[in-house]
């Protein structure tokens, strides 16, 4: 926390004397305050983006920039991986979690600049439970891969699935086990140049464009 | 003046002096921004300042008791140290703003660089401002108020005695908001005749 000295806009009122009880009228006034602001890597923002534990976390995710990016183009040794697989449907899991460290309760998704049949995020946060919904539907989210052909489960894009499914975060929630997977009808050479995956978190339907 | 008539009656009523210099007091109190004449108070669950203070009011509004409102993103109660980067980050229900003093005002504020963050308020006793509202104005005509969104010096909200802009809200894009030095970004709030 950082504080700064204010530059004060004094509100003067010069009125006479006896004149001055309950008068209280103001021409204009005119106040500077301060709004300090920074950024934080995504691990420690507002919305925590971070990378799960285990070892496709750490083969696929790159958090070194301070913002977290995923990249499958290539695997390291022993694997020697270069690329998925052509006409196959590849399914990483455990890649990210992403923590609501504001102060209310949110609705959390992502949305995608690569059409959502070429593949997308999901969580299987079903695991334990302890992620609502926003429907409050009872029963457990899908298991994936199992739900892939159905993208109204817990695949996290807003584009597609369905509202009553998106996960909510409390304050402190962590939506863990993040994954990401790839179509048998996408070609990864091209389908994801620049592909970029925004994380969006609202309060409200209406916040985040739904 | 100055000619002085010889006869002593003749000088009554002329009241002629090269210079009087006299002391009056003027009394100008400050006071902190909760009380003051344009009051900043902190957002609250309900209208018209009633119900608890919102969360975000909690977390990122400073007002000490006789001191002035300051807003600190720096960090969160929930362990955050900061807003993500390359992102777009709204908050809601920051804090309200009230005419206390006796005529109607035009209030709006405006970040100190162009172009930055950008401030949303309701007006007074609505939540959905329209042009239609005469709280909301649109001088320039670019429909903001629509959304009862708009609260820059371009659409202004306009607050009779004693109303509040209330739930103050303002979203920041990162990096394009960030001053470019340190991590301080003032903002101007007006209040003037309409």
């Amino acid at each position: 926390m950082q504080r700064r000295n204010f530059l004060i806009g004094a509100v003067s009122t010069a009125i006479g004397g006896s004149a001055l009880v309950g008068s209280g009228a103001f021409t204009s006034v005119q106040a500077d305050r301060t709004i300090s602001v920074n950024t934080a890597d995504d691990t420690d923002a507002v919305l925590a983006i971070r990378a799960d534990s285990g070892a496709n976390a750490t083969e696929y995710v790159d958090t070194s920039g301070g913002t977290v990016s995923l990249d499958f183009t290539s695997t390291d040794s022993p694997g020697d991986g270069s690329g998925v697989n052509a006409n196959a449907t590849t399914v990483f899991d455990d890649l990210l979690n992403v923590e609501n460290q504001g102060t209310q309760a949110v609705i959390v998704g992502h949305r995608q600049n690569f059409g959502p049949q070429k593949g997308a995020l999901y969580h299987e946060d079903y695991e334990d439970g302890s992620i609502t919904r926003v429907g409050d539907v009872p029963g457990e989210f899908d298991e994936v891969p199992s739900s892939i052909g159905s993208p109204d489960n817990n695949i996290t894009n807003l584009d597609t699935a369905s509202l009553k499914n998106l996960a909510v975060l409390e304050p402190g929630d962590v939506l863990e086990d993040i994954g990401f997977f790839v179509t048998p009808g996408t070609n990864p050479a091209t389908d994801f140049i620049d592909g970029q995956i925004t994380f969006t978190a609202g309060a409200e339907p209406s916040n985040i464009g739904l | 003046m100055g000619s002085l008539a010889a006869g002593g009656a003749a000088t009554i009523g002329t009241g002629a002096f090269t210079s009087v210099e006299a002391d009056r007091d003027i009394s100008v109190e400050v006071a902190g921004d909760q009380s003051a004449l344009l009051a900043f108070k902190k957002a609250t669950t309900g209208e018209d300042g009633a119900g608890n203070v919102t969360p975000n009011a909690q977390d990122y509004v400073t007002l000490p008791g006789n001191g002035q409102l300051a807003l600190d993103f720096t960090g969160s109660d929930n362990g955050a140290t900061g807003l993500n980067d390359n992102a777009s980050s709204k908050f809601s229900n920051l804090f309200d703003i009230v005419n206390q003093g006796t005529q109607e005002v035009e209030v709006f504020v405006s970040p100190d660089q162009p172009g930055g963050i950008a401030f949303f308020a309701e007006g007074p006793d609505s939540n959905t401002g329209s042009n239609g509202n005469p709280n909301f104005p649109d001088p320039d005509n670019d429909g903001d108020q629509d959304q009862g969104a708009g609260f820059s010096d371009d659409d202004p909200v306009i607050l009779g005695v004693g109303e509040r802009v209330e739930n103050i809200s303002l979203r920041i894009n990162t990096p394009d908001d960030l001053p470019s030095s340190g991590n301080t970004i003032q903002m101007t709030i007006v209040a003037q005749e309409t």
